[in-house]
């Protein structure tokens, strides 16, 4: 084991320990909604983690074959897939926020109440749409390969 | 640009993976690198050569009027 593949053994594990976090918190939420008598509510969130935890695992089995490999988790490449994504999810982030802000104004306005139970559920929405917004641009930079 | 990275790989009977290996990148940046998609930096420009045992001059090819200011 190099240097490098060392440093590269513990992100693995620190990813592989976030992906781990994320998908049990979605089965907290879940399983609070089913403890609070909302079965119908819970699924969302059930479907949310399960995917992710699909997702996770396949790239977590991808990355992990790599790492053993002595092949880097990152190099100047997917560096700058990941600044474009960034960039990109900030462009596209803007356009996020103000579609929501209409959409709060557009069902107060039509139905008398907010979309947004609190500013917490919209922060929330936001953080949730913006972290699919960076997988989107960094799965498309990466995939057509524009990175200059 | 083009690149002569697939066909000096085969000659050192190289994967992707092995040269990917070689010069520390992933898998991906050899794809893309052979498909003259992606532009490297020098150090990884003279790393792929390096591991290709040629010049970079030669392992990277560039059509006329493309390296005119």
């Amino acid at each position: 084991m190099t240097k490098e593949n060392g440093k590269d053994r513990m992100r693995f594990y620190g990813i592989a320990t976030v992906v781990a976090l994320v998908v049990m918190t979605w089965i907290i939420f879940a399983a609070t909604m089913v403890k609070n008598g909302n079965s119908q509510g819970a699924l969302i969130p059930g479907i949310i983690a399960l995917s992710i935890a699909a997702l996770g695992a396949m790239f977590l089995k991808g990355e992990w074959g790599n790492v053993q490999n002595g092949i880097p988790l990152d190099d100047e490449r997917s560096q700058r897939v990941k600044d474009k994504a960034g960039a990109w999810t900030f462009y596209s982030g803007i356009y996020l926020m103000l579609a929501m802000s209409w959409y709060d104004d557009y069902v107060l306005d039509s139905t008398g109440t907010a979309a947004f139970r609190d500013a917490s559920q919209a922060l929330g929405i936001a953080v949730i749409c913006l972290a699919a917004l960076f997988a989107f641009w960094y799965w498309y930079h990466n995939r057509t390969g524009e990175v200059e | 640009m083009r690149t002569r990275i697939k066909e000096l790989r085969a000659r050192h009977d190289l994967t992707q993976e092995d040269l990917a290996k070689k010069v520390g990148v992933r898998r991906e940046t050899i794809v893309f690198l052979e498909k003259g998609k992606y532009n490297p930096s020098l150090v990884l420009a003279m790393k792929v050569a390096r591991a290709l045992e040629i010049g970079v001059e030669e392992l990277f090819l560039f059509e006329e009027g493309e390296l005119e200011g």
